[in-house]
Parts: C-alpha cells; sequence; structure tokens
C-alpha cells in the first residue's frame, strides 16, 4: 500500500484522494512554460504552511535568486518559508568544467541528502533534472542514474518530484521513448495547446499514471494565478449535492404558472435568445424577486457595466439598485474578452467564495464561448455549474444565439447540463417584432410547453397567451387583431343565443296560449258532450216513465186478457 | 574547505570528491595521482567519500561525481569527469609547461 503525502493543493488532493506517493519518485513533465517549476515549488510552499513539512529544492535551470524574485507574484511567501521550511539550492552545471560525459550524480544525492538531513526535511524536488542528465555520454547512463535516484529514495526514506521537459524536447531520451515515465512512480504531464484565439492558451494537467492509485486520466484544465496552478477539477470528485423541492418565483407571475411554481432551488437555468430578446432583464426580474426575499445573487455580467443594467432594467419595472445598496445583490462586470474560460471560471469561483450569495446568475455564458471556444467553455460551464449545485445555489445562465431569427439551438453541452431552458425569440409578422417565450425543459417539473407572448412593460413583465393562426402564432398587433375579431365572435355568438332563446321563449309563450285556447275549447266540448249526455238522459228518462205507465197498463189489460183468454181463443 | 582562493604562497589543493568505489571514481582517481606523478607537480590532494561525508559534498555544491575542485590564488575551478586532460589540468592548476 502506497502512502500518500499531501500537496496542500486542495484540488490536486481531492483529484489523486491524498497527494503524491510518500518516499516515491513523482516526475513532472512538460514542455518550457507549462508551469513545471510553479507547480513544485507551490506544492512546497503549500505543504510547508498547510501541513509543516519542509523540503529542499535543487534549481537546475533557473538560478534560486530569480525563482525567488518571480514567486514574489505567487500569495505562498515563499520568502518567508526559506530556510526555516524550505532549501533553495543552486546547481548550476555552467560553473562546472566537463571533462568527460562519463560521471554519476551520487554528489548530487549526497549533497541532497545532507540538506535535507540538516533541516529535517522529507521531500526533495530537482527541478530540470534532464540539464544533468543531458551530460551524460548517452542515455544509458541517463538510465542508470535514474535507477540510482530510486535506490537512493528507497535508502533515505525522502520522497522525491522530478520535473523534466518533455521527452520529445528531449533527444536524449528520443531513443527510449517513455523512460522517464516507467522510472518515476507517478507522472503528472503538464500541457498546452492554443484555442481558437491565437493569444490564449488552454492550459491543462494529465496524471499519466500512478502507481498503485485510482485517478483520473483526462486532462484537467488550470489557470495560473496569484495562487499558483488553480484546477478547474470537480469532475472525479463525487457527484453529490443537496436536492431540494421549494420553488423560487422567476419574478414573472405567468412564467411562475407555466413552471409549477418557479425554478426549483439549485437547478440551473439557461435563457437562450437572438440579442434584444431580454435575457438579461428577465433573468434580472429573478434577482429582483430573490432580493425581495433576502436572499443575495451575484450577477457577474460580461456584458455590460453594473450602472447600465440598473437603467436599462428600471425602464420596465425592475429595481435593482435598492437591493444593490442592500447588499442583496452583488453586479460584477467583467470584459468578455481578455481571459479565457478557466481564468473566467476561477473569478466566478472567487466571486463565490467572497459574496458567498444564494443566486448567481452569468449572463451571458456565451461569453465564455466566444473567450475559448465551445469545447473548453462547456468543461467550464459543467465545472461551475456542479459547483453551484454543491452549493445548493440556484443558477440562471443567459446565452447569446447567433443572428437573428436562429432557431433554438445553442451549445448543445450546456442545454444538455442545465436543468431548465427557456427560450426567447422573436415572431416576425406583419411588420413587427413580438418576443415570444417557450420553456424548452424544466427537470422535475409539470410545465407547459406553451409559447407565450413576453411582454415588457413600465410595470414589469408579463406573458401573454397567444393565438395559433394557420400553425404559425399571433402576437403584437396581430394578435390584437386577433383578439378583437373574437371579441367580436362572442358579442355575436351571444346575440346569436338571446336570439334563439328569444324565439323558443316567443313560440313556447304561443303554445301555452293555444294550449290554453285548446283547453278552453276542451273544457267547451267536454262541457258540451255532458250537457248533451244529460240532456239525453233525461229525455230518456222521461220516455221510460211513459213506457212504464204504457206497460202497466199493457200488462194489466194482458192479466186480463190471460183472464180472458180462454174466453177469447 | 575554502571557498576563495588561497594565500599566494601556498600549493594548489586539489579535492577529489566521489563516490565510494564507483569505477568512475576508481578511475578519476588514478587519473589525478598519475598526473601529480608525471608532472611532479606539487599540490595537496584530497579524497573526500560523499557516501561518507554528505556534508562535505553540500558544503562544495556538489553535482555529480567525481568531481576536481580544484584551488589556486587565482581562482577555483570545478571539473565533472574521470578523464583529465594534462594540459587542461595544467591550466586549472596554473601550471603551465
Amino acid at each position: 500500500m502506497m502512502e500518500k503525502q499531501a500537496t496542500g493543493i486542495d484540488m490536486f488532493d481531492a483529484i489523486t484522494h491524498g497527494g503524491l506517493p510518500q518516499r516515491h519518485l513523482t516526475l513532472i513533465s512538460g514542455a518550457p512554460g507549462s508551469g513545471k517549476t510553479v507547480l513544485a515549488l507551490q506544492i512546497l510552499a503549500q505543504s510547508a504552511h498547510k501541513h509543516d513539512e519542509r523540503a529542499v529544492f535543487v534549481a537546475f535551470e533557473e538560478c534560486t535568486s530569480m525563482l525567488m524574485d518571480t514567486s514574489t507574484g505567487f500569495d505562498w511567501n515563499l520568502a518567508g518559508l526559506v530556510d526555516s521550511h524550505i532549501a533553495m539550492v543552486d546547481a548550476d552545471v555552467n560553473s562546472f568544467e566537463l571533462a568527460s560525459r562519463s560521471f554519476d550524480i551520487g554528489g548530487l544525492l549526497a549533497t541532497a541528502q545532507a540538506r535535507a538531513e540538516s533541516m529535517n526535511a522529507s521531500r526533495v524536488v530537482f527541478d530540470g533534472i534532464d540539464v544533468l542528465l543531458g551530460l551524460l555520454q548517452d542515455r544509458r547512463d541517463a538510465q542508470r542514474e535514474l535507477y540510482r535516484l530510486r535506490a537512493w529514495l528507497r535508502e533515505t526514506g525522502l520522497t522525491i518530484i522530478i520535473t523534466a521537459k518533455d521527452e520529445n524536447d528531449t533527444p536524449l531520451y528520443g531513443a527510449y521513448p517513455g523512460f522517464l515515465d516507467y522510472v518515476a512512480d507517478c507522472v503528472i504531464h503538464l500541457g498546452f495547446r492554443g484555442t481558437n484565439r491565437a493569444e490564449l492558451f488552454q492550459r491543462s494537467l494529465q496524471i499519466l499514471k500512478y502507481r498503485g492509485s485510482a485517478h483520473p486520466s483526462h486532462p484537467i484544465p488550470f489557470v495560473v494565478t496569484e495562487r499558483g496552478l488553480e484546477l478547474l477539477c470537480g469532475s472525479d470528485i463525487r457527484f453529490t449535492h443537496p436536492v431540494f423541492l421549494n420553488r423560487l418565483p422567476t419574478g414573472v407571475k405567468e412564467l411562475d404558472e407555466m413552471l409549477d411554481g418557479g425554478y426549483l432551488q439549485g437547478s440551473s437555468t439557461l435563457i437562450s435568445g437572438v440579442p434584444g430578446t431580454a435575457k438579461t432583464t428577465l433573468a434580472s426580474a429573478f434577482a429582483a424577486a430573490a432580493a425581495a426575499r433576502g436572499e443575495p445573487t451575484l450577477l457577474v455580467s460580461f456584458d455590460e457595466a453594473e450602472d447600465q443594467i440598473i437603467r436599462n432594467v428600471r425602464s420596465v419595472g425592475l429595481d435593482l439598485s435598492t437591493p444593490r445598496d442592500a447588499g442583496l445583490l452583488h453586479i460584477v462586470s467583467l470584459r468578455a474578452s481578455g481571459a479565457s474560460a478557466e481564468q473566467r471560471f476561477i473569478t466566478i469561483r472567487r466571486l463565490i467564495e467572497d459574496v458567498q450569495p444564494r443566486h448567481l446568475i452569468v449572463d451571458p455564458l456565451s461569453a465564455l464561448v466566444k473567450a475559448s471556444g465551445e469545447e473548453v467553455a462547456g468543461t467550464v460551464a459543467d465545472e461551475l455549474l456542479v459547483r453551484c449545485k454543491q452549493l445548493g445555489m440556484t443558477v440562471i445562465m443567459t446565452t447569446l444565439l447567433g443572428g437573428a431569427g436562429a432557431a433554438e439551438e445553442t451549445d448543445s453541452h450546456i442545454s444538455t447540463i442545465a436543468d431548465n431552458w427557456i427560450n426567447l425569440s422573436y415572431n416576425i409578422l406583419g411588420g413587427e417584432r413580438n418576443r415570444a417565450l417557450t420553456v424548452i425543459k424544466a427537470r422535475g417539473t409539470a410545465h407547459s410547453n406553451q409559447v407565450r407572448e413576453l411582454i415588457l412593460e413600465h410595470a414589469g413583465l408579463r406573458l401573454e397567451d397567444v393565438y395559433t393562426s394557420g400553425g404559425s402564432v399571433l402576437m403584437g398587433t396581430a394578435r390584437m387583431e386577433r383578439e378583437h375579431n373574437e371579441r367580436e365572435l362572442e358579442r355575436h355568438r351571444i346575440e346569436e343565443h338571446d336570439r334563439f332563446v328569444h324565439e323558443l321563449e316567443n313560440g313556447i309563450h304561443a303554445m301555452q296560449e293555444q294550449q290554453r285556447e285548446l283547453s278552453r275549447q276542451l273544457d267547451k266540448q267536454e262541457a258540451a258532450l255532458s250537457a248533451a249526455i244529460q240532456s239525453e238522459a233525461e229525455r230518456q228518462s222521461e220516455r221510460g216513465g211513459l213506457h212504464h205507465s204504457i206497460r202497466s197498463s199493457r200488462s194489466r189489460s194482458r192479466t186480463n186478457d190471460e183472464q180472458t183468454s180462454g174466453e177469447d181463443c | 574547505m575554502a571557498t576563495t582562493p588561497i594565500e599566494e604562497s601556498s600549493r594548489p589543493i586539489i579535492e577529489l570528491y566521489i563516490a565510494g568505489d564507483a569505477p568512475g571514481s576508481l578511475r578519476a582517481r588514478t587519473a589525478v595521482q598519475n598526473f601529480l606523478q608525471q608532472t611532479g607537480i606539487a599540490a595537496d590532494l584530497e579524497v573526500v567519500d560523499v557516501l561518507r561525508e554528505p556534508s562535505r559534498a553540500l558544503a562544495a555544491g556538489l553535482l555529480a561525481t567525481p568531481t576536481l575542485v580544484i584551488y589556486t590564488s587565482q581562482r577555483i575551478t570545478r571539473v565533472v569527469g574521470d578523464r583529465f586532460e594534462e594540459q587542461s589540468l595544467r591550466t586549472w592548476l596554473g601550471t603551465p609547461s
């Protein structure tokens, strides 16, 4: 099990899970100017400050007084550590006559060992050891000396860091590419390459090898600042962050409704759009709403000066100067050009540390793309979002799309990593440009996918419903015309309805009249019928009385007849 | 060890720094001894084994072994290697032939 010794550079110790291999050999390789010496000095200085480690620094390429001078640009206070924690040893090969190319580095190791023992140092750096090895007769000698170095560190228990130029820059190793890499237990390569802008380089650190340890293998961008090498890492740090369920109002009531209440806390929102579609205004609305709740926001602007932003959004009823004066809004304006995306990232990361805001607005994020190209900007944006997520911060990023009329296309990477994506566009119809807002995606949110019209007024921002007509949305005058038509149509509909109702009512009334008349007639008929039946009954009844008398008389006569029948028959 | 040129009247001092009995160290030692014998130049030779005395290496600011450090009243010369041309050694010792 290889033990590790912290370098004191937090990000580096994080990605290597503890630092560099203790009592082993680490090689820092890279082209001239790639930052090898800075990294080595930074490790010694930081581990002196943080872990009270002592070290010997043997300089082959630059004299130590020169190194001390250039180091004053860094905030490690190297001068204050010299003698107490760091011994600077000059190793000027030019101060020696070279009688023959057959020698060994035993003298060097003895010197270093004596110095290390005198101050109880645990580390020795041989900065630019390829200068010395290059004086040897051939590469076999160089190999032999590197083996000697390894044997020596095992014997002494010292941790060794050597720096050397890339092997392909050093003819010495040409026939045995990878030999230095082979001898070392850990190999850190510092590289840089040009970006799309000639004056800017992207620097990166890559761990090519680390015996017995997990490590990230991809190049990690870094920037040289007054702290030394500042890594943009994070990708290999566990991606865990707090998850929030509460929603934060966007500053636009209708947008809150579309987003099920607002942006989720800790989420990131990309607002894309062509110039002039009110991206900054929409982002500012969120800042103003946050300030009203007492939550501080950091607004990093690449396009505009602080006062300019405040003045511009005031015209649509957003007051940013009150929150600024109350310390609830920090506006930092940076130039879009003049620094790489990584440098911007470092700047923003520092601002977050200093200001400790709840929310971050970057306006526009596309300034990073402008500075360093899409690939680098994507990495940087990724790191920034991861960082903010870990801190539970809500992020709004605007991004500028190409020319007017550009479709909903933006840096595919950024739009992938953002949780929400709102696109603002112009809808040109009937000689008007009107702003349209679409929620393209909203993770974890039941959201409306309707296109809405974004209206900027003195009273603030609001969204209007839009009309679709023959497949295109209607806004502005066209929408108003349509609205007028809608109203006319509605009025017409109501009139129609009333007319129909009246007709029905009239019909019913008429029928009821008829019904009453019929009813009267019916009564009459019924009365007539009863009267007829009555009179008939009476008539019958009268006739019945006569008949009876007749029959009675007849009956009597028949009795008489019967009684007289014998007489008659 | 002297860090400045020695007294005008003194004989040159030659310090030979070696690392144990490495072949290069042995070769250098033989080369210097032979040179002094053959030329009859009067100089004080001291052989320092840095493996035994690392502090001497530190004091001399050593980078390689073998290394000769030659002190004359004129200058200090530090020479790395295990083979020395006679003419060069004479120059460094300030005793041209």
